[in-house]
């Protein structure tokens, strides 16, 4: 990390080139990878992320200059381009002085994954994967990894914020392939937490491997699942990925600040179900999308964006609060160093509703149950989003039946969120990596079993 | 740091460790670019990134680390830590590391500096200004972008090698948003600034976007499709590690043990091409050092050879095609369909009826590259008597790669590469598909 001194020398650099605003933002990361597949150990692999990230405003104009050369002639050029780049010098600059803040760390680490050796970790994971492997003969391969990521970063701006953060997060991925022969199909399991290796003292090695290998199993069996509109009861865990893409992704400033959204200009209306309330919580203690401070050095928080229907808030940066004439809600994130912060999610849920789980399955007559989702994406002005199922079965008179297999959901999003029309109980949250203009981040999606009355399944048969 | 001087110091940390053998890869990527929003420039940023990555041989394993900090501190680190690595895998290197090829295929011209921040901005300004004039139903929320990116490589060894590239592109970014009423799209380009004029891309993406208005689903059934080529080349992309022989050997793809076997169509012939002149970076050796070179992977249907690296050609028995991305994974280097013999309007007379698809979303998530299934969310044109009548959105496109290599009917004649990636494609008429729509 950098000198006080010296972050506070480059944002004057900043300041002198005309931005009324500076920020400088000092990584370093130690990502380290273990690599399973074909029974063995196969890579294993550390890296150091480590750069600086500097950033004026002018108005609503940014400038933004990365560099990964921390000597304080590399650092002073990263400051000078971002100052030439902006073109209006001033000699008088407002004073200002760095005053340290120091977060409340509300995600405790047990066990840092690097301070394990690491024949311990490539065993843990030597378990998982292995498990995998002996629930069937059908199960021909099985890949996995550990990766533990230890982030520290300090960041400083002109208004004399000076405050740092150390992320620690640890995820256990299994991917299971199982074949009849003709056919391959996959089932995978991926939890992670921001916690150290204790992750895999509560949720233990094996479960992950069996769970990845009965998802296989399950696809294997599955017939091609059929396609027009139909009714869809989602599952809790990453089913959650309805929101955080039909809705979610509409609510960052990214979008929403430049008109590109399809929420702009909806605060206080109506726009989804009565039954829906929706939260983006980045305080949930270890949770995967958590962050003690926001990547602009804002004390995190828990936002509720949609209360029984009603839009109650966006997600805000710094410069989406200028742009949008409000206040930031710590919503800043960034992959590293190298990518300018914008609006992003963290941990967002569909709250518990008011109906019961086995009532929503015993509502369709002919529809499908989406037991696990994959990933999807969206375009916030169109608001068209799409996301895969994972796992699947039809549902038949108020029964769940076989499995199906190859079907996405598709839909508006502004549509979609108004026909979720049942809600049940069992809230559960899954994590997942978010990409978008400031790179990719940790996010946990979530909801309970809940039920849309209608949306376009599209698949094979 | 110059390369002499890191090359000396990991030396002796290498024999300092007890490494056996040692590689050093030194990547840089600086980009420079700008950003308008309405009548503005909105962003300007620069970027210095990259690092070193450092292999270490230890007992014939390997173990890597790599560091973004280019330091002698970091280079003597990463060494320690690559041999600490390479002392926890199971699995013993299955060649010893690369003395070099014969001769390495070099470009020259390739690297340009980076345009300066002023005309980089004034470039910008003036594509915002050409699009906004290009309608007057563009609206606020419409981006254009100049960037720049210089790429610098060096890779060497114990084992002797010592090379190095470097290449440069400049490219123009569109994307432009369209409403009218209650009805509002966007579109967007990115196109390298050598290719075309400002208002070649400019035109072409407003067109595009405006030609989304009043776009509607169609009804659920099979359709005879022809995906264009940016849709194609996103699927190419999404599929090709079903093509790698690490897939091959850990029975992940199901093109395992089917050289020589027919896999597609008779009109399909699927090249890698390293130096296909308009793709971004022509690098003359690949992730172990090996000159790259063209190969047919498909050649009238049949399935000729997989892409190894030196890994797993010698576990498979065969020779490397120069396809390494490091020692164990494996990448195209410029892979495209072959063109066939169909202009656009002959190939929508060809099909007569069904859509034709301009993009495929959701890949990451909706494309199973161990079954080959896919759904995606799709949109394009409706073609009645091989014309587009009108556009096409919410709808999901459902089939399997394999089967749609079997099932490919026509080919467009002209390949066109994506501005940065190293994927190419030209239009493809596949014959009854299953749409998922009303």
């Amino acid at each position: 990390m950098i000198e006080k001194k010296l972050m506070s020398d480059l944002i004057a650099i900043v300041l002198h080139g005309g931005a009324d605003f500076a920020e400088v933002y000092c990584e370093y990361s130690k990502n380290s990878r273990i690599g399973y597949a074909d029974r063995k150990i196969e890579s294993i692999s550390d890296q150091i992320v480590s750069g600086v990230g500097i950033r004026g405003f002018v108005g609503t104009k940014t400038f933004f200059a990365s560099t990964t050369d921390l000597s304080e002639s590399g650092l002073r050029e990263c400051a000078n381009r971002v100052a030439q780049a902006i073109g209006s010098p001033v000699d008088r600059i407002p004073t200002f002085s760095l005053v340290e803040r120091i977060p409340t760390n509300i995600h405790p680490v047990k066990t840092v994954p690097q301070d394990v050796s690491t024949a311990v970790r490539a065993g843990l994971l030597r378990a998982g994967c292995g498990k995998a492997y002996e629930a069937d003969e059908k199960i021909i391969q099985v890949s996995g990894s550990l990766v533990a990521n230890d982030h520290s970063f300090v960041v400083a701006n002109s208004e004399g914020l000076y405050t740092a953060d150390r992320q620690i997060r640890t995820r256990m991925a299994v991917s299971a392939i199982a074949s009849n022969g003709a056919e391959n199909q996959e089932g995978s399991c991926s939890p992670g937490r921001s916690m150290g290796l204790e992750l895999l003292e509560m949720i233990s090695p094996e479960s992950i491997g069996e769970e990845a290998a009965r998802q296989a199993l399950v696809n294997l069996r599955a017939v091609p699942c059929p396609s027009g509109l139909m009714p869809v009861a989602i599952e809790n865990g990453f089913g959650g990925v309805i929101f955080h893409e039909a809705c979610g992704h509409s609510l960052e400033a990214t979008s929403v600040a430049i008109g590109m959204s399809q929420m702009a200009g909806k605060l206080g209306q109506q726009v989804a179900n009565p039954k829906v309330t929706a939260i983006d919580d980045g305080t949930i203690a270890n949770a995967w999308g958590s962050c003690n401070i926001d990547d602009e050095g804002e004390p995190m928080i828990r936002r509720v964006l949609i209360e029984n229907g009603i839009l109650k808030s966006y997600m805000i940066d710094r410069l989406g609060a200028r742009r949008m004439g409000m206040a930031s809600t710590a919503s800043a994130r960034r992959q590293s160093y190298a990518f300018e912060p914008t609006s992003r999610m963290t941990n967002t849920y569909i709250a518990n509703g008011p109906d019961r789980n086995e009532d929503i399955i015993a509502s369709i007559e002919n529809g499908i149950y989406c037991a696990a989702m994959g990933g999807g994406s969206v375009n916030p002005f169109t608001g068209a989003f799409n996301f895969a199922v994972r796992e699947g079965y039809m549902i038949r008179n108020g029964k769940i039946c076989e499995p199906v297999r190859g079907a996405s959901l598709i839909g508006t999003g502004s549509e979609v969120i108004q026909k979720i029309d049942m809600v049940g109980n069992n809230l559960d949250t899954a994590q997942g990596m978010c990409g978008s203009s400031s790179g990719s981040v940790p996010t946990d999606v979530g909801q309970p079993l809940l039920r849309v009355s209608e949306i376009t399944v599209g698949g094979q048969a | 740091m110059q390369n002499e001087k890191l090359k000396a110091i990991v030396a002796e940390a290498a024999a300092r460790f007890g490494a056996d053998a040692y590689e050093i890869r030194i990547s840089t990527t600086e980009s420079a670019g700008a950003e308008a929003l309405k009548d503005e420039i909105s962003t300007v940023t620069y970027a210095l990134s990259g690092g070193m990555t450092v292999r270490c041989v230890k007992n014939g394993r390997s173990g890597y680390a790599a560091s973004e900090l280019i330091s002698e501190e970091a280079a003597a680190e990463l060494v320690r830590q690559a041999c600490a690595n390479a002392e926890a895998i199971d699995e013993e290197d299955a060649v010893p590391l690369f003395e070099g090829s014969d001769a390495y295929e070099s470009r020259e011209g390739e690297a340009e500096a980076l345009p300066s921040a002023e005309e980089l901005k004034a470039q910008t300004l003036q594509l915002q200004k050409l699009t906004y004039e290009a309608s007057d139903r563009i609206v606020d929320g419409t981006q254009c972008q100049v960037k720049g990116i210089f790429v610098r490589d060096s890779f060497l060894n114990s084992a002797g090698l010592d090379l190095s590239y470097e290449c440069s592109r400049v490219i123009r970014v569109v994307a432009a948003a369209v409403r009218e009423g209650d009805q509002a799209d966007d579109d967007y380009s990115v196109v390298p600034v050598a290719k075309e004029t400002p208002e070649e891309t400019v035109n072409k993406t407003v067109q595009s976007a405006l030609g989304k208005l009043g776009a509607d689903t169609v009804d659920s059934g099979k359709y005879d499709i022809i995906f264009d080529k940016a849709s194609l080349r996103s699927l190419l992309e999404t599929y090709a590690s079903v093509f790698s022989a690490r897939s091959a050997y850990l029975k992940t793809t199901l093109l395992a043990g089917k050289e020589g076997e027919e896999v597609a169509a008779p009109c399909v012939t699927l090249v890698d091409d390293p130096f296909w002149a308009d793709k971004f970076g022509h690098c003359p050796y690949d992730g172990e050092g090996v000159a790259v070179r063209t190969k047919k992977l498909i050649e009238n249907g049949v399935l000729k050879t997989l892409l190894y690296n030196r890994m797993y050609a010698k576990l498979l028995g065969r020779e490397t095609t120069g396809n390494a991305a490091g020692a164990r994974n494996i990448e195209p280097k410029g892979l495209y369909i072959a063109p066939g013999a169909y202009a656009e309007q002959a190939l929508l007379e060809h099909m007569g009826s069904g859509l034709y698809i301009t993009a495929l979303n959701g890949l990451h998530a909706g494309a199973n590259t161990q079954s080959g299934d896919f759904s995606l969310q799709a949109e394009g044109w409706l073609v009645e008597d091989g014309k587009k009548v009108r556009p096409v959105k919410n709808i999901t496109v459902a089939d399997n790669f394999f089967r749609i290599l079997k099932k490919v009917d026509a080919i467009g004649d002209t390949v066109e590469f994506d501005a940065v990636s190293d994927f190419g494609a030209p239009e493809l008429l596949v014959k009854d598909v299953s749409v998922s729509g009303r």
